[in-house]
């Protein structure tokens, strides 16, 4: 059970991906199946049934690079850190994907239950919406413009208190 | 794990039932970069071998070489007919374009793969004979000038009507057999390959007449592609329409889908190269190339399509992708907020600023659901902004209906929309002040709040003691489970079911988001020089100092050297009682729930009942004036080995410090625990006494068992409360200390001192770490709180410091006399001198405004979140002045504010003239009312 011990993964397509016991140990999802195998069962590829192969490739590329990190436990996720939309420049560059692939991490990151990378993932997001204007927000995302002109004004007069802050 | 779709696993080489397809595409020519951006791409790796399935049949496409601009097939390629197998292509149409494809093409266009392969061509190039570009070059250029005359200028004598069928043929056949091509190019140098084709000297065209007649084709194409598949593009009748080619030709085009691409690269130049002089039929007949085109397209696996858009993207011009990328792009974006599931979509909120989400709210209807219902994100920005809300407010909030409204506008409130609310109105509107002041309020909706909190109040107190009450309306029911921000919610959709607020389009509740508005406002309120605050002031003390104030949302405290402490309603003004029992001027007194605790020049310390006004205890022990208290109540100071938490002191208890150099420690009588002096023990509340200063105990501070004094003896002792040690004995100030205050965040305790220094001290070492300099005179007043430490000095000034590095980080100066009280928050301070009240910024170290002038003193200020009280003098009488910054959320109309009202002792407005009768009638009223 060294954590240089190979595993196979299968994705979603059926395709098989080798990798190290500590990377994917990133994933709480896996590491704690791992528990719950008897030694030799981990010799089988192990499905994960809803990640194909290329976003599985890209969240086990995440993991690589974050293997060493030390393990949060729990939810233990303080204010400060939550809040805070600061990104480090690997995960920066990791993330600038295209938004489906992104999307994809997301919810690959949430099934595996990697919070650091479902944590970096949101924040991308989010600072995709920051300091833009409704306007610029639906583009960023293409978004249709579902209000009439008169519901779009009263929304803008709702929400113009936060403007002059 | 045998999935028909085994995409990206390399087929290994010969593998019995998988067939290999080699393809050669063809040379592209030397096309401007700048007009064919993708033109000089290799091809991806990812495209250049993939298998896909054919008729339950794995085929493995292999592209023969990976051409660069100028690249010549490979040796083993060139006796093979390039293009592919005739099997590998007679299925179904696949269905929609798959999404990898899309992304793909996304890619090429905004250029992210260009960049990643940039390197590739100098490689190729260096590794190729020198001799081979300029031949490929040329090769090219004779296939380039194959190309039919576009201009009218241009090929004069030749008749153009046949052209296009012939040269279309030829073109394919010169396509299909591209290394032919080059072989027969070299060896004819010069000469056109096919002498059917007529040779054009002229420049292609111009670009803008490209850019127009480009786009219609790939415009077609794409559209038809969006919403495919397309009857009309099936296979079969894009068969149909090749009636007028043989059938050999026929298959030709089958088998050779991609390179009969280059054919559709120049049919614009037809269009708009001649359009006046092509005959109809000829343009009719590109026209109908296209379904076949399609057709042959549709019939592709989605790799191979992946494969047919890459080639046919590198032969786009700019308009071209640009028109591709603006279709591309939006289609493979992500509107995360709505296709995530709800909790992850919260996940992302979570990180945006307010601004951010007030935005967010506006972008569709789907994302102002989603934002505005977030009741958890707007519960958080209230605790994490520090916002804090009163008791009862959110169940205010839930009865009222605020949760339904939206205000803007500079006089924007919360209104009351409560059913009950609407059907009383003018019932209840004999109660209160503000109501029977404002007559115009009394038929609306608009009602004014505070003459609502004491009736209401009331009511609720008696329901929460019977909660089986059968007329308790379901929404309190579920407000008192224990809940969250969502169950108030849900109370809130209760309580007013049908609002009757904005487009009912709209309706949408959102309970926590207006909680966040009404505090923002309000805290925003206090900052603009332009707000108007409800302003009332009220005669206190006849003409005596007021020495101590504390207030809270019901009730203002003041103590005096008349020997006196009056309580007053907060919201009125109105005198609820005074407490008379000292026989010496109140110096001191702080209330922690319903208890006071007062210190007095006549030695004793009395606790209070402050909702009876009964007078419960007199501590006697100190033989000097007792000058300053603090009531310390256990807090959490450490945790044992085990995680349990320590808690220090055991129970509450008040230190009081005294003219007569002791501190004394005793009990905080517990409401109704009856305990009374006997013979053996005639003090049951006395801990002990704290000796070691030498004259007078000006100034106090404590928290858990740590407690600081600082004394007229320039010393300042740190005690361990439960055994009565000195810690410290911190020697440095040369003159009396005034002020202490302690920072437990950091272990140190700071003091401010007639020497005109302020010292910070660690508690652990006993060492000063810093001296603030800067004052140049007596440092009387200290405060510590929002990570900034304020001083007030004789020397008219405040002065900002950072507590963490000593730093100071402004002067606060325009007072013009000593500063006699101030308070700090995290973004103002208020500060009181000679003439005026002054409100600062604390960031910008600007007076933002002066709240009173006129003044002949300030003795005391205090403020909360909404509201300001002070304790002043107005010629020869003290006055207590109120500012409610909140009002104006609660509907106090704007005529109603901004103007100093005086109000007597009921808490009823009165004229001025009043008023100054007022100052006898006060003075007597005050000696009358009881205890």
């Amino acid at each position: 059970m060294s954590a240089t011990q190979k595993l196979t993964l299968t994705s979603s397509d059926g395709i098989d991906i080798e990798v190290e016991r500590k990377v994917v140990e990133r994933s709480v999802l896996i590491r704690n199946l791992l528990e719950d195998l008897a030694e030799t069962a981990t010799l089988e590829p192990i499905p994960i049934p809803n990640v194909n192969e290329p976003v599985l490739k890209k969240v086990l590329e995440w993991c690589e690079h974050h293997k060493d990190d030390p393990v949060s436990m729990g939810d233990d996720d303080s204010d400060s850190r939550k809040k805070q939309t600061d990104i480090d420049e690997w995960d920066q560059k990791y993330m600038s994907v295209d938004q489906e692939m992104l999307f994809e991490i997301i919810l690959a990151a949430n099934y595996l239950d990697i919070k650091a990378l479902l944590d970096v993932g949101c924040k991308t997001v989010a600072n995709m919406i920051k300091g833009k204007s409704p306007e610029e927000i639906r583009k960023t995302f293409n978004i249709q413009n579902d209000f009439t002109p008169e519901e779009e004004e009263q929304i803008r007069r709702e929400n113009e208190w936060a403007e002059d802050r | 794990m045998a999935t028909p779709h085994k995409l990206a696993v390399p087929f290994p080489r010969g593998l019995s039932h998988a067939r290999e397809v080699e393809f050669q595409p063809p040379t592209l020519g030397p096309l401007d970069p700048k007009k064919y951006p993708l033109a000089e791409l290799s091809t991806p790796g990812a495209l250049r071998q993939f298998t896909f399935d054919k008729s339950g049949q794995s085929v493995i496409f292999r592209e023969v070489i990976s051409y660069t601009n100028y690249a010549l097939p490979l040796p083993d390629a060139l006796g093979k007919r390039s293009g592919l197998n005739r099997h590998a292509h007679h299925s179904n149409a696949s269905g929609e374009l798959p999404e990898p494809f899309l992304a793909i093409a996304a890619e090429l266009v905004s250029g992210k793969r260009r960049t990643r392969r940039q390197r590739r061509p100098n490689t190729r190039s260096s590794r190729g004979s020198s001799a081979e570009p300029s031949r490929a070059t040329h090769s090219w250029n004779t296939k380039f000038d194959e190309s039919p005359p576009a201009t009218p200028d241009a090929g004069s004598g030749v008749d153009r009507k046949p052209l296009p069928k012939e040269w279309l043929r030829a073109r394919k056949v010169a396509a299909r057999q591209p290394s032919a091509l080059s072989r027969s190019a070299k060896l004819t140098s010069d000469e056109p390959v096919d002498p059917i084709l007529p040779i054009s000297t002229t420049p292609p065209l111009v670009e803008s007449d490209l850019e127009t007649a480009t786009t219609p084709e790939i415009e077609a194409f794409v559209r038809s592609h969006a919403s495919l598949p397309s009857p009309s593009l099936s296979p079969i009748t894009a068969a149909a329409s090749l009636d007028n080619l043989s059938e050999e030709e026929q298959g030709d085009i089958d088998t050779d889908d991609v390179a009969s691409i280059d054919i559709i690269q120049n049919l614009p130049k037809f269009e708009t190269g001649a359009p006046e002089d092509t005959p109809e039929d000829v343009r009719s007949d590109m026209v109908d190339k296209i379904p076949e085109m399609l057709a042959n397209f549709d019939s592709f696996p989605p790799q191979l399509q992946t494969y047919v858009m890459y080639q046919l993207l590198r032969r786009c011009q700019k308009p071209t992708l640009s028109l591709v990328a603006d279709m591309v792009n939006p289609a493979l974006k992500v509107d995360f907020l709505t296709a995530l599931p709800v909790e992850m979509g919260l996940e992302v909120l979570k990180h945006l600023d307010v601004q951010s989400m007030c935005r967010a709210a506006q972008v569709s209807k789907k994302w102002r659901q989603i934002v505005d219902g977030n009741e958890t994100y707007w519960r958080e920005r209230l605790e994490r902004e520090k916002f804090i809300m009163p008791e009862g407010e959110v169940e205010r909030a839930v009865r009222e209906g605020w949760g339904w409204q939206f205000s803007s506008g500079p006089n924007s409130c919360e209104r009351n929309l409560s059913p009950e609310e609407s059907l009383l109105g003018s019932f209840k509107s004999s109660t209160g002040v503000v109501k029977a002041s404002s007559p115009s309020l009394r038929s609306s909706k608009r009602k004014a709040a505070p003459e609502r909190s004491s009736r209401p109040a009331k009511r609720r107190k008696t329901k929460s003691v019977s909660n089986k009450d059968p007329e308790e309306p379901d929404w309190k029911k579920l407000f008192q489970e224990p809940t969250g921000p969502l169950t108030h919610a849900s109370a809130a959709a209760l309580a007013v079911p049908e609002p009757d607020v904005g487009l009912p389009s709209l309706r949408q509740l959102h309970l926590y988001k207006s909680l966040y508005q009404r505090h923002y406002s309000i805290r925003k309120a206090w900052m603009d020089p332009e707000a108007k605050p409800r302003h009332f002031a009220f005669r206190a003390h006849g003409r005596h100092v007021v020495t101590c104030l504390q207030f809270d949302k019901d009730k203002i405290l003041t103590g005096s050297d008349d020997t006196k402490i009056n309580v007053y309603s907060t919201s009125t003004g109105k005198l609820l009682r005074t407490l008379v029992g000292h026989d010496g001027g109140v110096w001191a007194l702080q209330y922690d729930g319903n208890t006071l605790v007062s210190g007095s020049t006549d030695r004793s310390v009395r606790v209070w009942d402050i909702n009876t006004g009964e007078c419960t205890q007199v501590f006697h022990g100190h033989t000097s004036t007792v000058r300053c208290l603090v009531i310390v109540k256990p807090t959490v100071v450490g945790h044992t080995a085990k995680g349990v938490p320590i808690m220090m002191p055991k129970q509450p208890l008040i230190i009081t410090g005294s003219r007569d150099s002791t501190l004394r420690v005793w009990k905080l009588p517990q409401a109704g625990d009856g305990m009374e002096a006997t013979e053996d023990n005639d003090q049951p509340y006395f801990v002990r006494a704290l000796n070691g200063h030498h004259q007078s105990v000006r100034a106090i501070a404590a928290h858990g068992d740590t407690l600081v004094s600082g004394s007229y003896d320039s010393t300042v002792r740190v005690w361990r409360i439960s055994t009565g040690d000195v810690l410290h004995r911190l020697i440095g100030h040369t003159q009396k200390v005034y002020s202490v205050v302690l920072d437990t965040a950091r272990n140190r305790c700071i003091s401010g001192s007639m020497d005109n220094l302020v010292k910070v001290w660690s508690i652990e070492t006993g060492q000063c770490i810093f001296n603030l300099e800067g004052h140049t005179s007596l440092v009387g007043l200290l405060d510590l709180g929002h990570e900034r430490l304020v001083s007030a000095a004789a020397d008219s000034t405040l002065r900002i410091w950072d507590p963490e590095s000593g730093q100071c980080k402004g002067t606060l100066s325009a007072h013009t006399g000593a500063i006699t009280c101030f308070q700090h928050d995290a973004h103002k301070v208020i500060s009181g001198s000679d003439r005026t009240l002054k409100l600062w910024n604390l960031k910008s170290g600007e007076c933002v405004k002066d709240l009173l002038t006129d003044l002949s003193g300030v003795w005391q200020v205090r403020f909360d979140e909404r509201r300001c009280v002070a304790a002043v003098q107005r010629q020869e009488s003290t006055y207590i002045e109120v500012l409610d910054f909140g009002a104006g959320r609660d509907g106090v109309p704007i005529t109603e504010r901004g103007i100093r009202k005086v109000v007597d002792i009921m808490g009823k407005e009165i004229s001025e003239s009043e008023d100054e009768n007022e100052m006898t009638d006060t003075e007597e009223e005050d000696e009358v009312v009881p205890a």
